[in-house]
């Protein structure tokens, strides 16, 4: 019994966001995540179009200078403005990072 | 005189030239000025005299008759210095001709003007309004300045047409010196002819067009600059991560876990209800707080408003002192200040007054009432303060109408009162006058009858506070304030020494007396004196309860209404009664010392603070009266009536223990205050041998002086010691 249990929590995929680490004010976390799940689910087969239209989209809102990176497998390391960083994961199997350096 | 002429003579000498018009007007002037001279004469000479003339050294001395002759000088047009036979050779004669004279005329000054003159034929067409067409010059009259030279004038005039080159020449000269601001200056001065004309109606200016210049100015060029500044860069930070699909995985499920268990918690721990009522009582603690201040300025505000009213009277209190006391030989006089009263009290009686041991400006007052039939049932407490007279600083309504108070030494915020209805209750004057602090118990503990005097004792051993109360139910009770209630030991009954009368059912009833007053010995506090009803005084001992010590017999006829012991010799006491007299007691003598009779019913009497040998009583008649036994043994140095005699009584007495005044109360609640005038506070003098003893031992020593006339026998035998069996 206790396996089957254990089989049925591994099978649940969650695809809500989870931000991993994010030092934005309230308001502009909760804008942000809120446009890179649109995003995500608007150009769910092209990344590059998703990061695209963060970018462009922060760059109105919070003034120029953004960067975001969208994909399933990457690694880097990145110099950004204090209180301007998002990483969070989206839909599963995505990570998201969009941060601000001018 | 001589001075003036020679003087004269050279300014004819010198003007010569100038005054070459006609021989005529020479002559006419100098009979003009040759009169002047005349006129001068008389007047002149008054204030010239004593001048002092400077002259030079070799200055030609003229006789009179010189100095009266008229010399004579004629200005001619002639110019003798003209070649008058000028000649030529001429080629074509082949002789000498003969040429004309050139003119007189010599110029001596000549400036150009730049102005046209108006019947010119370009100033014509300017005026019209044209233009000049032919840039021809016209010959030009220029009008000659008057400063010049009259002969050139005159002669510019004559040979006009001789000059006209001359003149052609000068316009040229106009046309470099290129004057404009003159040439328009000249037309205005000249518009009536114009006017007369009817040519024109506005004179024009008529500028020379050929006058003018250019001006022109460089001004600086503003330098540039360049300014710049370096900000700080925003603060910045590296991060770095990795992405793999696992690791979104393992975050995924590592959140939900978490999600999990926080969701359980949630569940076994309902969230604790915010504290509304702390909030609540936060915010009303505030309140109060905010309501305290505006209270405390308000009181602050109704001070100073009341010291604005009562100015008069707060200088006379402290600066007036009766003047008239030098001259009346011992009397004295009581100075009315401020009255005191509560509105809802105007029908009680003032039963009691006490001064604040902390305050000397603060005192109570109890409202009760003084007679049996009085319809009034209830009473107040007041606390008045000097500096505001117009309303009690604290208010204290009871049940029952207050008849004494006390306020207690060492904790002066403590006020004990006792009621007719036979309560006593203590009350912190620093709270509100809501509840007593500590109160008898209605059916156990509470006199049966009136209180008539409370006083404070001693603390206990333990610490706690305690008081005494003598009631008219024949008990005195010793009160101990524990800490949540009162604690009562009655510590005599006042039996009378009379045997049982048979009671209605048979029981036989010993008789009391009725206490009406208590007085403690100062050095003693054991010791204690009680008046009655009947008038006999008794001498106790809170060490036992059931004898006397001494029992002063027919002390009065009447109720005793107060006895004080002296302030200075304790074994003085003094008692006042309802049968119209004062005695002074010494401890042991049942004889008075003294007796006074003021022939009506006396309320109250106090010793002075400041002397052994003042005491002051109040009378149902509306006095005061002051005896100062050291100035006269039989009569009272000071009566005077305070209130109407027929509608008023008196009714108690308080001296201030350190400012000179005191306050009276009446029937009609009201409270008196009174300054001592100068005479009534004598203090007494040291004699040279005394300079170094203190106030109180000269004190005590006059009193003691004066009570060494009076004693009867002079020295007390102590009586032979009576056993007591029973």
């Amino acid at each position: 019994m206790t396996e089957v249990k254990k089989d049925d929590v591994v099978k649940i995929l969650h695809t809500y966001p989870l931000c991993r680490k994010c030092d934005m004010s309230d308001e502009m976390k909760q804008e942000a995540m809120e446009l890179c799940v649109t995003a995500a689910e608007k150009y769910a087969d092209n990344y590059e179009s998703a990061s695209k239209m963060i970018k462009e989209t922060m760059d109105k809102k919070f003034g120029a200078s953004w960067h975001t990176v969208v994909g399933e497998g990457y690694g880097f390391e990145i110099t950004y403005q204090l209180k301007h960083l998002l990483y969070m994961y989206c839909a599963g199997n995505l990570a998201i990072c969009i941060w601000k350096s001018a | 005189m001589r001075f003036r002429m020679l003087f004269l003579a050279f300014k004819q000498k010198t003007e010569t030239p100038r005054l070459l018009f006609t021989q005529m007007s020479l002559n006419l002037s100098k009979e003009k000025s040759r009169m002047s001279r005349q006129d001068m004469g008389g007047g002149d000479m008054d204030w010239m005299r004593g001048k002092i003339h400077l002259k030079p050294d070799d200055q030609l001395q003229l006789p009179e008759i010189e100095l009266q002759e008229e010399i004579a000088r004629v200005l001619m047009m002639h110019n003798t210095r003209i070649p008058d036979a000028l000649v030529e050779w001429s080629w074509r004669q082949r002789e000498f001709v003969r040429l004309p004279n050139p003119p007189h005329l010599v110029t001596l000054l000549n400036i150009p003007g730049t102005i046209l003159h108006k019947e010119s034929e370009e100033a014509r067409i300017q005026i019209s309004g044209g233009i000049i067409m032919d840039t021809q010059e016209e010959p030009i009259d220029f009008l000659v300045e008057r400063d010049e030279d009259d002969e050139e004038e005159e002669q510019g005039h004559e040979e006009e047409e001789d000059g006209q080159d001359a003149n052609q020449e000068d316009e040229e000269k106009i046309e470099d010196a290129e004057k404009p601001a003159e040439a328009q200056q000249e037309p205005e001065p000249e518009p009536e002819p114009d006017e007369e004309e009817g040519e024109v109606v506005k004179p024009k200016k008529v500028p020379n067009q050929f006058n003018f210049c250019e001006r022109a100015a460089l001004t600086y060029n503003n330098l540039m600059r360049e300014m710049s500044t370096q900000t700080v860069p925003p603060p910045r930070a590296t991060f770095n991560a990795h992405v793999f699909q696992w690791i979104i995985f393992d975050e995924y499920q590592e959140d939900y876990a978490q999600q999990q268990r926080e969701k359980e918690k949630e569940r076994k721990v309902p969230l604790p209800q915010p504290k509304k009522e702390d909030l609540k009582r936060k915010a009303q603690m505030e309140a109060m707080a905010a309501n305290i201040r505006m209270l405390q300025a308000s009181k602050t505000l109704e001070r100073m408003v009341n010291q604005n009213i009562f100015n008069e009277i707060s200088q006379d209190y402290r600066y007036w002192n009766d003047p008239s006391d030098e001259f009346k030989d011992g009397e004295g006089s009581l100075l009315p200040l401020w009255k005191f009263s509560y509105e809802k009290s105007k029908k009680h009686d003032v039963t009691d007054m006490c001064f604040n041991g902390r305050y000397n400006d603060f005192f109570a007052v109890a409202f009760g009432t003084m007679s049996f039939g009085s319809p009034v049932s209830t009473g107040n407490v007041c606390l008045f303060s000097l500096k505001n007279p117009s309303y009690p600083e604290w208010i204290c309504p009871t049940d029952s109408p207050v008849m004494c108070l006390d306020f207690n030494a060492q904790h002066p915020h403590l006020l004990v009162i006792g009621t007719m209805d036979g309560t006593v209750a203590v009350y912190n004057i620093m709270l509100p006058p809501t509840e007593p602090q500590y109160k008898s118990n209605e059916v156990t503990q509470k006199h049966g009858g009136i209180v008539w005097e409370v006083r404070w004792a001693p603390d206990t051993e333990e610490g706690n506070l305690t008081f005494y109360s003598v009631s008219i139910d024949g008990k005195i009770n010793h009160w101990v304030l524990n800490q949540n209630d009162l604690g009562v030991t009655t510590i005599m009954t006042l039996y009378l020494d009379r045997p049982p009368i048979p009671g209605p059912d048979g029981t036989m009833i010993t008789l009391k007396g009725c206490g009406t007053c208590i007085a403690f010995h100062p050095n003693d506090g054991n010791i204690f004196l009680v008046g009655t009803e009947e008038g006999t005084i008794y001498k106790c001992n809170t060490a036992y309860s059931s004898i006397y010590m001494r029992t002063y017999d027919e002390a009065h006829n009447m109720p005793v209404h107060r006895i004080v012991f002296n302030k200075y010799n304790s074994s003085i006491f003094a008692s006042c009664s309802g049968d119209w007299r004062i005695k002074i007691w010494e401890d042991e003598r049942l004889e008075p010392l003294f007796m006074f009779d003021l022939g009506v019913p006396i309320g109250d009497v106090q010793w002075a603070p400041y002397s052994s040998t003042v005491l002051a009583c109040v009378s149902n008649d509306g006095k005061v009266t002051v005896f100062d036994l050291n100035i006269n043994k039989y009569r009272p140095i000071c009566t005077q009536a305070i209130v109407s005699k027929r509608r008023n009584k008196l009714t108690r007495l308080a001296f201030n223990a350190a400012l000179p005044f005191i306050i009276v109360g009446d029937d009609k609640g009201t409270v008196h205050t009174l300054k001592l005038s100068p005479n009534l506070r004598l203090k007494i003098k040291p004699t040279k041998k005394q300079l170094q003893m203190t106030q109180y031992e000269l004190e005590a020593l006059k009193l003691e002086r004066l009570l060494s006339f009076v004693r009867e026998p002079p020295v007390l035998v102590p009586p032979p010691d009576v056993r007591i069996t029973n």
